[in-house]
């Protein structure tokens, strides 16, 4: 099989364009990778109007069966090409895009995929959302990104938790919230710079840095300008559970090129929790391979507080690291996430936008977690983390297992196998009833 | 007995202060009233001075007098001779102190527990503020729950009945300058100033040949109502005549006498917008969104405070994000005097709450005692009052991190509720069911509505309970200062 493969950014371009609203496409082409090349042969095409069809159609005539994966969202997916084209979307809302907004047909997601004939998204949400909006015979399958082995093979025993202090170098900004001055970070002062933002702490850490974590950890990893991650709740409800609980720290490392104007945001957050004796840490840089293992090691729980997912990476490959999470149960996480492997955060619908939608209209509904419920998962989890290791221990495995079902290569592959042999075959008989070219 | 009452905003401010904390306790003032009058002598003062040169007199007399401040602990009169207890309403679990705010450390007023110890007793107006205060001060401190008597006021409104709640339309006429969703023009491509694009390609000759997909079933909530008989009533609750409404742009219309006729289940809240507590954002769009398929709803919003046009610019906002809409909003901004207040409670089928917190909700209290029912949620002083036999109760969750709304508003200090939203929607449609195909349901929340406000705020009751506790702090402050004079005697 030949399976040809397509993204928006490629290894060259994508560290300029962390943040773009198709970013994290290039992560998940990059988890699918060995998975797809024990299926067939990968090619990356960069310009698909121009390359897609020409292959394919040498395929046909050597009788050899191709296929073409776009990770992109439908919008943007390739169309009239005569290769079977299936687009792999990650979708966190329960409505599909099915309005030709800015008088644009492809914003009417049903319609590409109508024509397309199949696609692969990562949860069985998604999955159920297009149904109810296509048809329910409509072939999509839920292909999460198969990360589990490359993560769950390092399994080293875990320690307890806050046994012992870790250190790891870290190439770019530290800011931690036991060295700055958050008094600089009121909210008059930010209403008297803007528009511009508040300058960066003057005592943050810039350039390679050591950084020390001890005790009970929470680490999340973010693009801090992604809304849909809602880190004010994470932030203020963890300033709020722990204001009197020193050996607890929230470890936010961010992902996105310029955190100029959002990282001032975050302090004037922390600024609002008041004198708190826990510790924030905002990490924005570079960590080798083992330094970034070694803050897997000493994160205790994965932290997620968002509106919504289309699978969510960083929570996926902390909980294969067997770390449970402090999660709410919606979304994406609705295949992987309950009460055996984290400490689930309740959660209601309000209005919500599609991203894209430069309107900004009400089409669907998105997830707000319950603060409330929020403080309840981190005290609840500091307290197992520090009395109970033999229930901590038994969440840290089920955590491992959970994803092992949810996005393992035994079973995503055969799953995503099948499904390409069925668009391929369907192609053929396709291809086979018309006349020859 | 003699009782003084202060309250910082008179009669003549109503207008311009239309919205703003103190104004509400000018009305609650006027509602204790005829409850006190039942025992005491009172008499409004409207100075420090004024109130020493009246208990001068009352000492003269023999006569106990005692000043009751309807305001904010921090806002109590200041040097006043006569015993003072302040009533007052709170919505947050937890009392100000002077340090919590860097603007508050030289007015000792902001402490309210010491406020409150140097008053030696005080009166709220939900046991949600006396368990606030007792958590501060101590079981033993004196301090009494009252509710806010308004049960009599709405006799007149009661014996005229509730519309039948799945009558076609009412006709109103209100002065007040109107403005209705219907005559905007909105749409969301509206929302759009400039052109940014949102990366998705255009292709005439390829979009051209997209299938088209059949809009999916739309869920059926509405299957319930299917093949029922209609009431097509059509109730003239007004008694003049007025004018058309017409459509506004980024101004509001001009004030005139409004003629329009509400249709269907009438939804009715009464709040100032700047006020975040109350939440309009989600009483807009859980409208919006539940009713987007149907044409006799209307949500009703009679809006107080300043900053009208700024409040006009939001609402615009939030109903373009929710358009299309079949539903209708009507905005009343600017006061509406006695009358027009009363016509536009006849004319509800529900009062709408969504408040993150309350002190009181004078407006949910007086739609209760007309016999409208609520959607509400039954947090904070509402706990007290709001049962599901009268309110479809919207779900909330307390701890909600935030500050305090009198302060500098830099650092979170106490706390309130989030409103479910989802909560809040279903309420809307479930109510909505209930209006058009379940009268006799309706009529019985109706009537436990006003069957609990006659329990909860009769004057009578409300009257006995005010006398007791002050006759009882009469009696210990005697005997503090008999002590006191014994003591002076003493040394």
């Amino acid at each position: 099989m030949i399976i040809l493969v397509h993204t928006a950014f490629h290894g060259g371009n994508v560290a300029s364009n962390l943040g773009q609203p198709e970013y994290s496409y290039y992560f998940v082409l990059r988890e699918f990778r060995p998975m797809l090349e024990q299926l067939g042969i990968v090619i990356d095409i960069h310009n698909p109007e121009r390359d897609v069809d020409v292959i394919y159609r040498n395929c046909l005539k050597r009788g050899v069966p191709c296929v073409f994966l776009s990770f992109l969202p439908p919008n943007k997916t390739p169309l009239g090409l005569a290769c079977p084209t299936i687009p792999v979307f990650a979708w966190e809302y329960p409505n599909i895009p099915d309005e030709d907004f800015s008088g644009k047909t492809r914003n009417d997601w049903r319609r590409v995929l109508k024509q397309v004939g199949a696609a692969i998204t990562h949860s069985t949400f998604t999955v159920e959302a297009v149904k109810r909006a296509v048809d329910g015979a409509f072939p999509i399958i839920a292909a999460p990104a198969p990360l589990w082995d490359r993560l769950a093979a390092g399994n080293r025993p875990a320690s307890p938790p806050g046994a012992r202090s870790s250190r790891l170098r870290v190439d770019g900004m530290v800011i931690d919230s036991r060295l700055i001055d958050l008094s600089n970070y009121s909210k008059a002062n930010e209403l008297a710079c803007a528009p511009e933002p508040l300058p960066l702490p003057r005592e943050r850490c810039e350039g390679a840095s050591e950084l020390e974590l001890d005790g009970i950890v929470y680490t999340s990893v973010f693009n801090p300008g992604d809304g849909r991650k809602n880190w004010v709740d994470m932030i203020s409800a963890f300033c709020v559970a722990f204001a009197r609980t020193a050996d607890a720290t929230l470890l936010l490392k961010l992902s996105h090129h310029d955190i100029r104007e959002v990282v001032p945001k975050m302090l004037e957050c922390m600024h609002k929790g008041d004198n708190f004796a826990c510790r924030v840490v905002i990490v924005h840089g570079y960590l080798r391979q083992e330094d970034y293992e070694c803050m897997v090691d000493a994160t205790t729980y994965a932290v997620n507080t968002s509106h919504g997912e289309g699978q969510c990476l960083p929570l996926m490959e902390y909980m294969s690291s067997g770390k449970p999470a402090i999660s709410p149960r919606h979304t994406a996480m609705l295949d992987y996430i309950d009460e055996s492997c984290a400490f689930v955060v309740d959660s209601f619908l309000e209005p919500g936008t599609w991203p894209h939608d430069m309107r900004q209209a009400f089409r669907t509904l998105r997830e707000h977690v319950r603060v409330d419920s929020l403080i309840h998962a981190y005290r609840s989890s500091y307290y197992v983390a520090k009395q109970e290791p033999d229930t901590y221990r038994a969440m840290a495995a089920a955590a491992r297992e959970s994803l092992r079902a949810y996005c393992s290569h035994a079973v995503v592959g055969p799953r995503l196998a099948g499904f390409l042999q069925a668009v391929i075959a369907s192609d053929l008989q396709q291809a086979g009833s018309l006349s020859p070219l | 007995m003699r009782i003084l009452t202060y309250c910082d905003v008179e009669v003549g401010d109503i207008g311009r202060r239309l919205g703003t904390p103190e104004y509400s306790y000018y009305f609650v003032l006027e509602s204790f009233h005829e409850a006190l009058t039942k025992f005491a002598e009172v008499r409004r003062i409207h100075s420090s001075g004024e109130a020493n040169a009246a208990w001068v007199e009352s000492r003269a007399r023999r006569e106990d007098c005692m000043l009751l401040s309807f305001a904010p602990p921090n806002k109590t009169l200041q040097g006043v001779q006569c015993p003072t207890i302040p009533v007052f309403a709170w919505e947050y679990p937890n009392l100000p102190v002077t340090t919590d705010e860097e603007s508050w450390r030289d007015d000792p007023r902001h402490d309210w527990p010491m406020v409150l110890l140097n008053c030696r007793a005080a009166i709220t107006l939900s046991t949600h503020t006396k368990r606030a205060v007792r958590d501060s001060l101590g079981d033993a401190y004196p301090i009494e729950a009252v509710p806010t008597p308004l049960w009599e006021k709405f006799g007149l409104m009661r014996r005229r009945g509730v519309l039948a709640p799945d009558r076609e339309a009412v006709d109103v006429c209100l002065n007040t300058q109107l403005v209705d969703s219907r005559l905007l023009g909105l749409s969301a491509e509206g929302l759009m100033t400039d052109h940014p694009d949102d990366g998705t390609p255009v292709n005439p000759l390829v979009d051209a040949i997209l299938p088209a997909v059949p809009a999916a079933a739309q869920d059926g909530w509405l299957a319930a109502l299917s093949g029922r008989p209609k009431n097509s009533e059509v109730v003239d609750a007004s008694s003049r005549i007025g004018n058309f409404p017409v459509g506004a742009g980024w101004d509001i219309p001009p004030l005139y006498d409004v003629s329009t006729r509400l249709s269907g289940v009438v939804y009715t809240a009464v709040l100032t917008p700047s006020d975040g507590r109350k939440n309009w954002e989600d009483i807009i769009t859980a409208f919006g969104w539940a009713f987007r398929d149907v044409e006799d709803a209307t949500l009703v919003l009679k809006l107080g405070g300043p900053d009208r046009v700024k409040h006009h610019h939001q609402m615009l906002m939030l109903m373009s994000k929710l358009s299309p809409m079949k539903c209708r909003i009507v905005a009343l901004h600017g006061y509406l005097d006695e009358a027009d207040y009363h016509q536009l409670i006849g004319a509800s089928t529900y009062y709408v709450n969504a408040s993150l917190c309350e002190g009181l909700c004078m407006p949910l209290l007086e739609f209760l005692c007309c016999g409208v029912p609520a959607i509400a949620p039954d947090h904070t002083s509402m706990a007290d009052y709001i049962s599901p036999d009268f309110t479809f109760v919207v779900d909330s969750t307390p701890n909600l991190p935030t500050v305090w709304p009198h302060g500098d508003h830099q650092v979170y200090k106490t706390s309130r509720h989030q409103i479910n939203w989802h909560s809040l929607m279903l309420a809307y449609r479930q109510s909505y069911l209930v209006a058009k195909s379940d009268v006799a349901a309706y009529t019985t929340m109706s009537e436990s509505a006003m069957a609990a406000m006659q329990a909860y705020c009769a004057t009578d009751a409300i009257s006995k309970q005010l006398h007791q506790f002050l006759a009882a702090r009469l009696h210990d402050f005697s005997i503090e200062e008999d002590r006191m004079d014994w003591t002076a005697l003493a040394s």
